[in-house]
């Protein structure tokens, strides 16, 4: 009986996160009504046009781009010549290199003969010394290994506690880059969040002022008091395919309801195509204009 | 284990319940618009060939005159139009009619019958839902074309406004004539917009303040016949006068109740005017008012449980209210002047008066808790307002001011609709005064 009871459980359960990872609809984003009442000369704000909004969201991406590509292009190149140049011991090579740099500059700069000569001799009285270096006794040798094995174990120590150091310090960036990406994160939610509820409310008042303008409201407007619905299907390019008045049952009964609908029809219809948001058209795409004449009375 | 398994319910509960609150369809409140008159086509009637009649052409210019009129409707004239629909039956290119603005269409036809008849068949288009809203077929006699004309403009008016139209209504007035000392003044009866004038009474006693009864065949009246001021009953089918009541005082002011059975009016005897309400059927006649002021202009209101009327009870000329037996007595009227003749809208709304303020007239409504007063005509002399059956227009009557060395000055009936946008001149054989609109004739 018990089990049963926790199989079912568990089933609807199931069921529930199915529908809620798994409808598309009920995930909707969609935007509630904001009940504002229209006034014509409210000045918008900047921030909430679709327009300037998004361009600023465009630059703003496209500066994170730049900052995380520049140490990939950049830094790489420049590091690694300065790596080998130490390497370069042998005095042939080094000869050759010099041969190389020598017919260089030799092609581009027609110089007197004198000035190339005096460039060679500084070359190879810097870089060919003069005196051997000194042979070393093998007693002194052996002395240099042990104090060298000395040194190299303290320096690996020393490296061991400088990794284990920098291994800490880079768990603790980490941590901490990684809380600042997850505050950034929320932050930027946030922020996203409320820029969609300021933007729908500029949007909807564009809209709504449109729509106002088309609309010849009848006079027995006043005495209705109740808003006429009409379900909306617009196209991406806010030109309206579908109106439908919602309440067929008082359509039919109450002359004035009828008035009043048919008025808001017409205004929905002559003031296609609506000033829709582009690149929101799931949330435009089917919609619920309520019209009110009460601002008659 | 039980608890942990309600605390995961009741989190799974919360969560769909606030996904599905989101989840609500976008929802725009449209909460402005424009209040401007409806551009309106209305195409000449055609015949049985397509082609445009003359009765047909006046048909479709008394409609236009009355929409118009109405202050509701802007027409375009029928030279604009691209292409004239030749029968209402056939469904009008809705692209022609849309670049003129024009958001409904009127188109019509006329057959001939047999025995002087026509069939008039009528149809109205509402041009940007690309639909037709209303259609008609009416058989009249020839003779009765303008009633059609009415008639389909009452539907139109209703079909587009809400409201019930009140083009098919007659108005009754006194019809004045001759000089100052020698003024005619008969009863008369018409259209509402002035046509099918016709003379009830010959001129050779006084009328005064003519009411319709709401089953529009019977007219109350104050006659001075032989020098007695009375009220009386004019049957307009069989051209009876009958006399209500025989009183030592005058009576006057008289008007229906709205369900035609009784009549409140004026009564003053010994110099105490007061409200009585009389019983067509026995005659019993019941005092309303007892104050030794003057009380007169008496109206129901459209339930009849009401009365509004002035007085000067107050010291000066107020308008009161109160109910059906007299009782309640409520001043309403607190605003700058004196007001009289208060009458109660069809609809109940409202009240309109007429108001007197630093030598100007005006006429006025007012909400019937006396709230919202608004003036909508002045003069030097407008007076008498009268209520459209639809409560949305009001007639009344205005007189110019004498021009010197000239006694008589003209007097005209005028209408206008309750928001003061159209007024409207009625167009009358002779000066006329003291209108009074009849309900919808059935």
């Amino acid at each position: 009986m018990y089990k049963s009871y926790i199989y079912s459980l568990g089933l609807h359960i199931s069921m529930f996160v199915f529908a809620y990872f798994g409808l598309p609809e009920i995930k909707k984003n969609k935007v509630k009504e904001v009940p504002i009442d229209i006034v014509y000369e409210l000045p918008t704000k900047k921030e909430t046009f679709v327009k300037e909004t998004s361009k600023k969201q465009v630059t703003k991406s496209k500066r994170n781009i730049k900052s995380k590509s520049e140490p990939i292009k950049l830094a790489p190149k420049p590091v690694k010549p300065i790596t080998k140049l130490p390497v370069v011991k042998n005095k042939k090579k080094l000869n050759d290199l010099k041969k190389k740099v020598e017919k260089i500059a030799k092609k581009p700069t027609i110089r007197p003969k004198k000035a190339v000569k005096q460039v060679k001799a500084k070359i190879e009285k810097k870089q060919i010394p003069k005196q051997l270096p000194k042979i070393i006794p093998k007693r002194k040798r052996e002395d240099n290994k042990k104090n060298n094995k000395q040194m190299s174990n303290a320096i690996l120590k020393n490296l061991a506690k400088a990794v284990e150091k920098s291994e800490k310090a880079k768990k603790t960036k980490n941590n901490q880059q990684l809380k600042q990406t997850l505050m950034a994160a929320l932050n930027s939610k946030d922020k996203n969040n409320r820029k969609k509820i300021e933007l729908g409310i500029s949007e909807i008042d564009i809209l709504r002022n449109h729509v106002a303008q088309c609309w010849v409201t009848p006079f027995t407007g006043k005495d209705l008091e109740m808003n006429v619905d009409l379900k909306i299907n617009a196209n991406i390019d806010g030109s309206v395919t579908m109106v439908k008045i919602m309440d067929e049952n008082k359509y039919m009964k109450n002359p004035v309801y009828r008035a009043v609908a048919d008025s808001a029809r017409r205004a929905v219809k002559d003031c296609s195509p609506l000033p829709l948001p582009k690149g929101k058209y799931e949330l435009w795409k089917a919609f619920t204009f309520s019209f009110d004449a009460s601002y008659l009375r | 284990m039980k608890n942990k398994i309600y605390s995961i319910l009741a989190a799974i509960l919360i969560i769909f319940s606030s996904k599905f609150i989101f989840a609500q369809d976008l929802k725009i409140d449209i909460n402005k618009g424009k209040v401007e008159p409806l551009p309106i086509a209305i195409a000449d009637f055609t015949d049985e060939n397509g082609q445009v009649s003359k009765t047909g052409r006046l048909i479709s210019n008394v409609i236009t005159n009355n929409l118009v009129g109405s202050g509701q409707f802007k027409a375009t004239a029928p030279a604009a139009f691209i292409a004239a629909p030749s029968s209402p039956s056939v469904r009008p290119k809705f692209s022609d009619w849309t670049p003129f603005g024009i958001k409904a269409l009127v188109t019509g036809s006329i057959k001939q019958k047999k025995n002087k008849q026509i069939e008039v068949e009528f149809r109205l288009w509402d041009i940007i839902a690309e639909t037709d809203m209303v259609g008609l077929r009416l058989t009249v006699n020839a003779n009765s074309w303008r009633r059609v004309a009415h008639i389909i403009s009452d539907e139109t008016f209703e079909r587009l406004t809400g409201d019930k139209g009140y083009f098919d209504t007659r108005i009754v007035y006194i019809s004045e004539s001759g000089p100052a000392d020698k003024r005619k003044k008969r009863l008369a009866i018409m259209d509402q917009d002035g046509e099918n004038h016709q003379f009830l009474t010959n001129g050779n006693f006084l009328v005064l303040t003519p009411r319709f009864s709401p089953s529009t065949q019977e007219i109350t009246y104050l006659a001075y016949y032989n020098k007695e001021p009375r009220v009386y009953i004019f049957n307009l089918q069989t051209g009876e006068q009958e006399l209500l009541g025989s009183f030592p005082g005058m009576t006057f002011a008289p008007r229906f109740s709205p369900d035609g059975k009784k009549i409140i009016m004026s009564y003053s005897n010994k110099g105490i005017t007061d409200i009585y309400v009389m019983d067509l059927k026995n005659q019993n006649v019941d005092r309303l008012t007892n104050n030794p002021s003057i009380d007169t202009s008496p109206s129901f209101s459209p339930n009849g449980k009401m009365v509004t009327f002035n007085s000067d009870r107050g010291g000066t000329q107020q308008i009161y209210i109160m109910d059906n037996r007299g009782r309640n007595v409520k001043r309403i009227s607190y605003g700058k002047g004196r007001y009289a003749t208060p009458v109660w809208s069809p609809k109940g709304d409202l009240i309109a008066f007429t108001k007197m303020l630093r030598g100007t007239f005006y006429i006025g409504v007012m909400n019937s808790d006396g709230s919202g007063e608004r003036l909508l005509a002045r003069g030097y002399l407008v007076e008498g307002p009268t209520w459209a059956p639809n409560g949305r227009v009001l007639m009344y009557f205005k007189q110019d001011r004498p021009v010197k060395g000239k006694n008589n000055s003209a007097v005209n009936i005028y209408k206008i609709d309750v928001t003061g946008f159209k007024e409207v001149k009625i167009i009358t054989p002779a000066d006329a005064s003291d209108p009074a609109w009849s309900p919808l004739i059935p």
